[in-house]
């Protein structure tokens, strides 16, 4: 009578490893008793080793579940707006795996995976809500010229925000253009979050007004600038 | 620079207030605007320079919403955490995403529980009751309903609400892409709930026709928005279609029903 040595989950194949990984992952999804070790080897074998049949199992495995964790998102109905429950579910697993190829994180338990992936799934909706409520990108105006045609002129956001803080005289007036420019905020919305620092919106109201009319003052030296950083590039 | 001598001209920042933020200016002012062609290119200098600044700059210093998920999954460097703590500092955008986020991720569940549906927790449920608002002027770009009417009917906005103590704003802005936003605050008259303990508390919105106050069935809510420290709220991207909130409490749920939102 001799000792059968069951084969650890490093020695599978990944046929082999896919099956009990699916019948592990059955018990975990019923909150029974499981062993995570299968699934997390061919979590090992698609990000370590690279292995790209490791990694269409994966998706296979556990795609169901990323569509269902989008299913129960609390922004899933403006999530779904803007793109297809597909897309979002492709755009989780390249996020994993290009976030698994960078930092290389080591999974103890399949809890830990699963996390990680969720994460990646709430990034997906988080970065696509955002790209869309970002208001229309116009050029800059052109001031100089009698009859203020708008100019085609494009400009990276870090250098135009630099060029207009160069402008800005003081702190205050570089804190307001940003709660006004950056975060898109009202007035009333400024003075609700920062009330240590601006007591009514009428205050808020006379800055704005004194940076868009240096802005606009200024808009020659700011494109000079900007033109400028461009010939550097 | 523009300048207009006329004694109705709007100033500055009356223009700004109007043209951005739509703000009403005054009857007379409105007037003078309309006709005066110096005032309406002050106008459009304001619009064009902040459409031109908010669309570039709109978010750009701003870690991406991975970033933010990552730093809150305590998955980035310590130099990349150095960083967004201090971005955090200053942008109530990414601070108050970051509070989201925490929420998101602390309340993953991978695979919840699917036997049983639980047992309905009854919980008293309290219709709010509309408050009648004075009649405002009419103002370009703010949404209205169908009608021209300036009285007060059921599509009419803003609304304000009152239950429990609780006093309810409701309010319909639009972004600069289109999208209509539904944007509520909360405030207490001392006798009701403290606002500070409403924080966190979870709004869903759901179709009418969805028939949410039917009791017994687990119907998923539109969208779900949790109010924040200064006691708002805000649901992004809104259909035309007629809608019911619930405000969900400890022990109780406040109730709005029929809000009407527009066609644009």
């Amino acid at each position: 009578m001799g000792i059968r040595l069951e084969m650890t989950p490093g020695e599978m194949s990944l046929a082999t490893l896919a099956e009990y990984s699916s019948r592990e992952l059955s018990k975990y999804r019923r909150k029974e008793s499981s062993n995570d070790k299968y699934c997390l080897e061919i979590f090992r074998r698609a990000v370590l080793l690279g292995n790209e049949e490791a990694w269409s199992v994966l998706r296979q495995q556990l795609g169901e579940s990323v569509r269902q964790w989008l299913g129960r998102h609390p922004y899933r109905e403006a999530a779904l707006r803007h793109d297809a429950e597909r897309s979002y579910v492709d755009d989780t697993f390249s996020r994993f795996w290009k976030a698994m190829s960078e930092n290389k994180p080591q999974f103890a338990t399949l809890a830990g995976a699963l996390s990680y992936l969720h994460t990646c799934l709430n990034s997906a909706v988080m970065d696509t809500l955002r790209s869309y409520s970002r208001p229309k990108e116009e050029p800059m105006p052109d001031y100089g010229h009698p009859d203020e045609p708008l100019v085609e002129d494009r400009y990276h956001e870090d250098e135009l925000w630099e060029a207009v803080k160069g402008i800005l005289p003081g702190e205050r007036e570089r804190k307001v253009a940003y709660y006004l420019f950056h975060c898109n905020l009202k007035p009333r919305q400024i003075v609700a979050y920062r009330p240590d620092e601006f007591q009514s919106e009428e205050e808020i109201y006379r800055l704005k007004r004194n940076i868009m009319e240096r802005i606009m003052r200024n808009v020659d030296k700011l494109k000079w600038k900007l033109d400028s950083g461009e010939r550097k590039r | 620079m523009l300048e207009c001598v006329n004694v109705m001209a709007p100033g500055d920042e009356d223009l700004i207030k109007y043209a951005l933020d739509d703000e009403p200016l005054k009857l007379e002012t409105r007037d003078h605007l309309d006709g005066c062609s110096i005032c309406q290119r002050r106008l459009a200098r304001y619009q064009n320079l902040e459409t031109a600044l908010t669309g570039t700059l709109y978010r750009s210093q701003c870690p991406s919403a991975t970033k933010l998920n990552f730093y809150c999954a305590g998955q980035l460097s310590p130099d990349e955490v150095m960083n967004i703590v201090e971005h955090l500092e200053y942008c109530p955008l990414c601070a108050n995403d970051v509070k989201e986020i925490r929420h998101i991720l602390a309340s993953f569940e991978p695979f919840p529980e699917v036997s049983e549906p639980p047992p309905v927790q009854v919980l008293r449920r309290i219709i709010a009751a509309l408050v009648p608002m004075r009649p405002q002027l009419v103002t370009r770009g703010v949404i209205r309903g169908a009608s021209n009417s300036t009285s007060l009917g059921e599509s009419d906005w803003p609304r304000q609400y009152r239950a429990e103590g609780v006093n309810i704003s409701l309010h319909l802005s639009r972004t600069s892409s289109g999208e209509i936003m539904l944007l509520g605050l909360f405030t207490s008259d001392g006798d009701g709930e403290d606002i500070e303990a409403l924080e966190g508390a979870v709004v869903d919105l759901y179709l009418a026709e969805q028939g949410a106050d039917s009791d017994g069935q687990a119907i998923y809510p539109l969208m779900t928005a949790h109010i924040d420290d200064l006691g708002s709220i805000a649901f992004r991207g809104i259909a035309s279609g007629e809608y019911n909130m619930i405000v969900r409490l400890v022990e109780s749920e406040l109730v709005i029903k029929g809000l009407k939102i527009p066609h644009g």
